[in-house]
């Protein structure tokens, strides 16, 4: 299980609160789809992503962004019990689609990019280090119901 | 081997060049020992690595941080031969200094991290792709020599 420090979880939440989840959504699934093509077999009924530009600009990237992010935000909320609050995430995503779980820690490293990109010099080391324990947290609590 | 189009080719020096080597090196150093710190078990004669603050302030960690990043950026010369131009590089990492692989890649996200972070809106999802191509390339060329 992953332990966060009080330090650690005022760092999350305090640049969590500050997060626009909306658009933050769009771009970490877009960059992902951007950064790693072969991502994009499990969107083929999203319609055009063929460059950059078209997934970035995609509504149903967007739209699909936001509701994975949102669901981040429950990571936040639960940060002492992630296997838990994503258990029923596991099972969909290992039962029903399929998705390998390296995937999770590449689109938790596409989150801390776009933080990074978002708040500069606010993402410091020290931000960073408790970001990416969550998104590691996160990550495995998703491939835990894997079979 | 890395394939680059010459669009990615000529994106990532863009990128790369709005980078400024010497200050940024201590950074990525730095924060590879902060977010990931098994890593700082390379470094015992470092000195003080006992909190954040300590490492990135650190003269030893940004001295070698300017060191490995140098080393990074010669490497961008040579795009179209990663293996030969990092082989000296791996032997030394592999049979000298006992560097697991991984922590190339891990270098290689913070580096990611760190441009997003001065770039900001600049580092696009498409320099991103670029960059993230030439960090993996990197970091296989660095495991290449292990045995």
């Amino acid at each position: 299980m992953v332990h966060f420090t009080a330090e650690e979880k005022t760092a999350i939440t305090s640049l969590w609160g500050k997060v626009n989840v909306e658009e933050a959504g769009g771009e970490a699934l877009g960059r992902l789809l951007v950064v790693y093509p072969w991502t994009q077999r499990f969107f083929d009924s999203f319609g055009n992503l063929s460059s950059a530009s078209a997934i970035m600009g995609n509504p149903k990237v967007k739209a699909h962004g936001k509701k994975v992010l949102t669901s981040f935000g429950d990571a936040v909320k639960n940060i002492d019990n992630l296997k838990t609050a994503f258990a029923k995430l596991s099972e969909l995503h290992c039962d029903k689609l399929h998705v390998d779980p390296e995937n999770f820690r590449l689109l938790g490293n596409v989150l801390v990019i776009i933080l990074a990109t978002h708040f500069g010099k606010e993402f410091t080391p020290d931000v960073q280090a408790a970001w990416q324990k969550l998104v590691a947290g996160v990550a495995n609590a998703l491939s835990h119901k894997y079979h | 081997m890395v394939h680059l189009t010459a669009g990615e080719k000529s994106l990532v020096a863009s990128t790369w060049s709005k980078v400024n080597v010497d200050e940024v090196g201590g950074e990525v150093l730095g924060r590879l020992l902060v977010v990931y710190p098994w890593t700082q078990r390379f470094f015992t004669s470092f000195g003080d690595l006992s909190s954040a603050s300590a490492i990135m302030g650190n003269a030893k960690v940004q001295a070698h941080g300017k060191k490995v990043l140098k080393s990074f950026a010669e490497g961008l010369n040579h795009l179209d031969d990663l293996k030969g131009a990092f082989a000296q590089l791996s032997e030394l990492h592999c049979d000298k200094l006992h560097v697991d692989p991984e922590n190339f890649r891990l270098l290689g996200n913070v580096l990611m991290c760190v441009m997003a972070r001065h770039l900001r809106a600049d580092f696009t999802p498409e320099a991103q792709a670029a960059c993230q191509k030439v960090v993996a390339g990197v970091a296989t060329a660095l495991a290449h020599k292990y045995h």
